[in-house]
């Protein structure tokens, strides 16, 4: 699968800014069940239960990332993006490596704390306290959450007679109600209409104005080609390229296709 | 000299453990948190239902008209028993409040696995929340028996101060054992599995229906000992001794049960707290 890769690169940025957030060749291992290769009455065990697999999530990841950047983390299904993801934002804890942090970072997901059979107004609630807010900042807040959202007359509606969108916008309007110092963002750009896209790319650049950092991530390098400044690309759990976001996005679009193109020929000649 | 470096102290690392005192110190910060989320799974609980939030109460109402009948009625435990309504409704409540805690706080990092993978907060409000969800549903329940102790001609006395202390233990106990079983819970389905034939077993040998101290008064040895010092049966005996004259611990139940449950509420807070944080990948 690595044939074909363009030639690594990795730029160093400019090192006159402050460093927001810095990832010390990080290692995830995966410990995983299996269910294949187990038969016979001596094997009842492995049949049962299955035989331990390692995955090699990630294998030595390492940047640092300044104040005013958005970076994309780009990469096919399985370079270890996600993974990734959940350690820099303090959920998952490296197999080896560290991640150093001005603050414990804010991670927008697809899956956020929502309780779907509970009203708009009371997942705000639940989500800004969730966040650490103190009531009376929930109540000071709530009015820019349900404009950033535009859900004002669905709002006393349970969350799941939401459509997606909707649901998607109340999720980033409630996790960037207050700005972080370092946002990550997982796919969430690939849900929302125009007029809520041009929304959430103003808050995101309220984060950069805050001298914050943002971090996406997504398969999508249209979405994230206007946002971002900087692009790193990830391949089977290594940092493959890292630099200016055009560069980047140039090089894993034409090895992307060429990828699909010799796939979808794998599969014709089968 | 190389140059300084001044954005290397303002960095720390993501993974650091926190302390116990930050954890129970954060803890109580997002209390309010803890009180949201109670009130929103008792909503979201009932939703389905027509009857929404009146099933908090009437399924332990319906538990103890059960018992009544079939063990009550049927068996006969209703005989020698002073005021059998009261006592069968003590017993059934205080069970629901130490299994509801206990079930509920074991299953909290498993039920709650994503919103504990996407949001960072003190782990220690999830089973918090427990308690405070199990102390609402325990309202309205404590106001039936006070109304069916009235009706039956129970006087309003000073013993009624016990419900406080019988609340506060059964809360502790159950949700002392749930916490220390929580991440075990979370790691293997198991234990959810075996939990719930465990506790009917306990519920049984623990007089819900009956008084196991009169019923085996004459047993000794180890199996005397169980059926006295049993934490569930000196709790609800605790709690029906607030109603009934007929019904009373002794010292030694008392500091038994007291000792037990701060002992268990203690070691599974420190167990609880010792493997928060994030997870191994």
């Amino acid at each position: 699968m690595t044939h074909d890769l363009p030639e690594a690169m990795i730029k160093q940025p400019e090192t006159h800014r402050d460093a927001t957030i810095d990832v010390r060749d990080i290692v995830a291992t995966y410990k995983v069940r299996t269910q294949r290769g187990a038969s016979g009455v001596a094997n009842l065990r492995a049949r049962t239960v299955g035989s331990i697999n390692e995955v090699h999530a990630l294998r030595g990841v390492s940047f640092t990332a300044y104040q005013g950047e958005s970076i994309a983390i780009v990469g096919r299904n399985g370079a270890g993006k996600s993974t990734l993801l959940r350690i820099m934002s303090g959920l998952q804890r490296p197999t080896a490596g560290e991640v150093l942090a001005v603050e414990h970072p804010t991670l927008l997901g697809v899956d956020a704390a929502l309780i779907p059979q509970i009203s708009g107004a009371r997942n705000i609630t639940l989500g800004c306290l969730a966040l650490g807010m103190t009531p009376a900042e929930v109540e000071e807040i709530r009015p820019s959450i349900i404009e950033m959202s535009g859900i004002k007359e669905f709002i006393h509606n349970p969350l799941n007679t939401y459509s997606s969108g909707m649901k998607a916008r109340l999720r980033f309007a409630i996790s960037t109600a207050r700005t972080p110092r370092l946002l990550m963002v997982d796919e969430a750009l690939s849900t929302g209409d125009e007029v809520f896209r041009g929304r959430s790319e103003e808050r995101i650049r309220s984060v950069l104005d805050g001298a914050g950092t943002v971090l996406i991530v997504s398969h999508s390098m249209v979405a994230v080609q206007d946002l971002c400044t900087r692009g790193i690309w990830l391949h089977e759990g290594r940092v493959h390229m890292d630099g200016p976001i055009m560069e980047v996005s140039e090089k894993y679009r034409s090895w992307a296709l060429a990828e699909d193109r010799r796939q979808r020929g794998l599969d014709k000649n089968q | 000299m190389t140059a300084l470096m001044p954005t290397e102290a303002a960095l720390t690392s993501v993974h650091d453990r926190t302390p116990l005192w930050r954890s129970l110190k954060d803890t109580w910060r997002y209390r309010h948190f803890a009180e949201q989320l109670a009130l929103s799974r008792i909503m979201a609980s009932r939703t389905d239902n027509k009857l929404g939030l009146l099933w908090e109460f009437l399924n332990p109402l319906m538990t103890a008209l059960v018992y009544y009948l079939a063990f009550g009625l049927v068996l006969g435990t209703r005989k020698g028993v002073e005021n059998f309504e009261v006592f069968l409704l003590c017993g059934v409540f205080t069970w629901a409040l130490m299994s509801g805690s206990l079930v509920e706080c074991s299953e909290s990092l498993a039920r709650n696995s994503r919103i504990i993978l996407t949001m960072r907060f003190p782990t220690l409000v999830l089973p918090l929340s427990v308690a405070l969800r199990q102390l609402l549903t325990w309202i309205p329940m404590m106001a039936v028996v006070i109304i069916s102790a009235l009706t039956s001609g129970e006087q309003l006395r000073v013993n009624w101060l016990v419900l406080i202390p019988a609340t506060l233990l059964s809360i502790m106990f159950g949700s002392g054992v749930g916490l220390l079983l929580a991440h075990l819970a979370a790691r293997t389905r198991d234990v959810a599995s075996f939990l719930p034939f465990t506790l009917r077993a306990w519920m049984f040998l623990s007089g819900v229906f009956y008084d196991p101290m009169v019923r085996f008064k004459h047993v000794h040895g180890p199996v005397g000992w169980f059926f006295h010092y049993n934490p569930a049966s000196v709790l609800m005996e605790m709690t029906r001794g607030a109603f009934l004259h007929t019904v009373g611990i002794t010292h030694r139940q008392w500091i038994s049960v007291i000792v037990l449950s701060v002992v268990l509420f203690v070691a599974g807070t420190l167990t609880f707290w010792s493997k928060e944080g994030p997870h191994d990948a």
